[in-house]
């Protein structure tokens, strides 16, 4: 059985690894990682296609990992953004989950990470556990699937370059 | 790079820290730091089957007693022709075989690592 790695992943956005799974499902190391989240010492969960055939010293993540679902935050509470290129160019995406108007009021929460904060509705915090099947499933399709809402990053929140 | 609000150019997520020079064992102390797996930074000598050897730059042992190499690439470095002719076979299941520490160790899987 082979287990070449098909993704790698980041955590703080400078060390990057191969991801290693035994399984299909890709959730066993995921969700160790997004557990390992504090929003202070480890802030930042990164998850990246390789590019086909390419292990991963044989890439950039720099400038290649330019398509990716990642996660900043806490394992009490974190954001899902997800970036994709299409045919109209780069789209920078927050993930929210189904929204629920009675355990999710809306008012927006401040997501806090390294020296640095997002706000976002409540629906779009997440912890580790319910991050883990996002991930999981971006990892085995690539995409993110309903139920699970995507809308534009903010222009205030990032750039946008391709 | 951080473009001053914790996301670099792409928008990932970089935050503060980083490193203050490269290098392998920064990254292997790295990558147990932010991953949590257990990494001996120790060079083994470690051999396939039919007689070839390679040094990896750290052993992570795993869970079913076996370990995996850690292979540290910084900067535009990557693994030259004969580490991945040693490391596709590890990682499609023949083990490896090496001594640490006078005990006789497997190795069943390969983990390649970056750091700036």
């Amino acid at each position: 059985m082979s287990i070449m790695a098909t993704h790698a992943f980041s955590m703080n956005g400078r060390l990057w690894a191969e991801l290693r799974e035994s399984n299909d499902s890709g959730s066993a190391e995921i969700a160790r990682m997004l557990h390992r989240l504090d929003g202070i010492e480890r802030f930042s969960f990164i998850l990246w296609r390789l590019p086909e055939g390419r292990p991963l010293d044989q890439t950039s993540p720099e400038t290649e990992a330019t398509e990716y679902m990642q996660s900043a935050g806490s394992f009490r509470e974190m954001t899902v953004e997800v970036r994709r290129i299409g045919e109209s160019g780069p789209e920078h995406l927050v993930v929210g989950r189904p929204r629920n108007w009675v355990d999710d009021p809306d008012e927006p929460v401040t997501i806090t990470w390294s020296e640095h904060e997002v706000v976002v509705a409540r629906h779009e915090v997440f912890t580790a556990d319910a991050a883990t099947p996002l991930f999981a499933a971006y990892y085995k399709t690539g995409s993110v699937l309903p139920p699970y809402s995507l809308r534009p990053l903010r222009d205030n929140e990032v750039g946008s370059q391709g | 790079m951080d473009r001053g609000d914790g996301r670099d150019i792409y928008g990932r997520f970089t935050g503060r820290g980083g490193y203050g020079s490269s290098g392998e064992a920064l990254g292997l102390s790295e990558y147990e730091r932010l991953t949590g797996n257990v990494v001996i930074a120790q060079h083994i000598r470690v051999t396939l089957p039919d007689g070839t050897s390679r040094l990896y730059d750290g052993l992570s042992p795993q869970s079913d007693g076996t370990f995996e190499g850690i292979e540290v690439k910084s900067g535009t470095a990557s693994r030259n022709a004969q580490q991945r002719a040693f490391d596709d076979p590890v990682n499609s299941g023949t083990q490896a075989r090496g001594r640490l520490n006078g005990v006789d160790i497997a190795i069943s899987s390969v983990r390649v690592i970056r750091v700036p």
